[in-house]
């Protein structure tokens, strides 16, 4: 669920209620399924009370500060061993990805290249300092919660300020001091963990929903959201070929009536643009494989670390693309959906970007 | 005389009653109570009062889409619920009885 998102949703005094209690999470040390429930529930009832135009003072006091309080005093010690354990969920599998790779590179010429430290001392540091950063940020919210302006974006940046003056302290503090474990032995314990959390998840989840799956993820992936996570996409997309038109039309390039033909040929063109950087990519990934290949061979290495390099390079070429194409492939549909929509409306191409970046107005939601 | 600490002693009774008269979600609960005259009442009490009563399994909580769209708790009394509102009824009625009692006596000996 993106919190965002949601907000976009929401004007004026709604929206200042929902950001302060972004702020409050923020500056908390919250479970994240908490804080999704805890923020589509306020989400739902400002909503609803925009809807209908009712104040929000007559929903949260005048005491917005009191409200979060105690809208927030349900985290109890139940839901903070849940975060330590999703926490510790999180550590564990950085620490058997990198484990993995350096049990896998040590026996191998290309350890040189690949070898990590098994050094324990740096998660203990990070864990220590995450349980500082926790009770600075803590520290820090009445301030914040308190503020006659809910200034989120520079609480934000004080959170990041704290957090990276933490890994500074922690690097000087750690210095050389190394305390590595045999791989064989942060495997099992890292193993052991995953296994365990995700048996007793699957438990309760069977237990609770009759599934194993995470039908609450699956809930906050239904139409309505994916309409606000598309709205806000097109939003932005409009925002962006307003711009150009108002640029274009400022250099005499472009009139008003033609702006919508010049962007159906464009689009046209940037399908078939798109299916050419795939190829492009694809042959420079096998240029650069068989290059890496023909030098190993002259060097006298081993077959074994053309592969190892034609895995890196593939794997991270992948994720290259499949994070480009997913952004292109939205911003297509965003604007296939914009010219129709202002075609069938038969208005010009500005007038109708015009409307769509307007401001949501209280009574207008995303059914 | 504080009328919030008043009500802090019958809102989860309150609450419970007003689950019990069927499935409804936070912002009902609110309207309800504000017009039946709870308005001086401390808005973020509800949500710890829901969170109270659910985790005592004396209410359901289901979730499921509300009519504009995002997801809503919708909360339903249990069989453990409503024993323990007839029982909160029953401790009511005893309680204002015995404080009609204080108080009308005091005011008819004022009175004479």
């Amino acid at each position: 669920m993106n919190a965002e998102l949601l907000k976009s949703q929401l004007t004026g005094e709604y929206r200042e209620v929902f950001e302060r209690a972004q702020t409050y999470i923020m500056m908390s040390d919250f479970e994240e399924r908490y804080t999704e429930d805890k923020l589509s529930e306020l989400f739902d009832l400002l909503l609803t009370a925009q809807s209908e135009q009712k104040p929000v003072t007559q929903l949260v006091g005048r005491d917005v500060p009191r409200f979060l309080n105690d809208y927030f005093s349900d985290h109890g010690l139940r839901e903070h061993l849940l975060n330590a354990a999703e926490t510790l969920r999180r550590v564990c599998w950085v620490v058997l990805v990198i484990s993995l790779l350096n049990w896998l590179a040590a026996e191998h010429p290309i350890a040189d290249f690949f070898t990590v430290r098994t050094d324990i001392i740096y998660v203990l540091g990070g864990i220590i300092g995450g349980l500082l950063f926790v009770q600075a940020a803590r520290a820090l919210r009445p301030a914040a919660v308190n503020a006659e302006k809910n200034h989120y974006g520079l609480w934000c940046l004080a959170v990041i300020v704290v957090f990276v003056l933490m890994i500074m302290a922690e690097s000087i503090l750690i210095g050389d001091r190394a305390l590595a474990l045999p791989v064989w032995m942060l495997l099992a314990g890292t193993g052991a963990y995953l296994l365990v959390y995700y048996t007793v998840q699957s438990i309760c989840r069977l237990k609770r929903y009759g599934t194993v799956r995470d039908t609450q993820k699956a809930l906050y992936k239904d139409a309505y959201y994916q309409r606000i996570t598309d709205m806000t996409y097109e939003k932005g997309v409009a925002e962006g070929m307003l711009s150009q038109y108002r640029r274009l039309l400022k250099r005499g390039k472009i009139t008003e009536e033609g702006y919508l033909a010049y962007w159906q040929e464009k689009h046209c063109k940037s399908a078939q643009s798109e299916k050419y950087a795939t190829w492009f990519l694809a042959l420079f990934t096998l240029a650069a494989i068989a290059f890496t290949g023909i030098e190993n061979l002259h060097d006298g290495q081993s077959w074994v670390d053309t592969a190892f390099f034609a895995l890196i390079i593939i794997t991270m070429e992948y994720f290259i693309w499949r994070f480009f194409g997913k952004i292109e492939k939205r911003s297509a549909a965003a604007r296939e959906h914009i010219l129709t929509e202002c075609a069938a409306n038969g208005q010009t191409l500005p007038a109708y970007l015009d409307e769509l970046v307007k401001p949501v107005q209280p009574n207008e939601t995303a059914h | 005389m504080d009328q919030a600490q008043l009500m802090k002693g019958i809102l989860e009774g309150c609450v419970l009653a007003v689950i019990a008269r069927g499935e409804t979600y936070g912002y009902e609960i609110l309207s309800i109570l504000e017009q039946s005259g709870f308005d001086a009442l401390g808005e973020g009490t509800l949500y710890p009062v829901l969170t109270r009563l659910d985790k005592s399994g004396l209410i359901a909580c289901r979730k499921a889409r509300s009519p504009l769209g995002p997801v809503r708790k919708y909360y339903s009394v249990t069989d453990a619920g409503r024993t323990q509102l007839a029982e909160f009824r029953e401790r009511y009625a005893a309680i204002t009885k015995s404080a009609d009692i204080i108080l009308n006596g005091t005011e008819k000996e004022e009175s004479t």
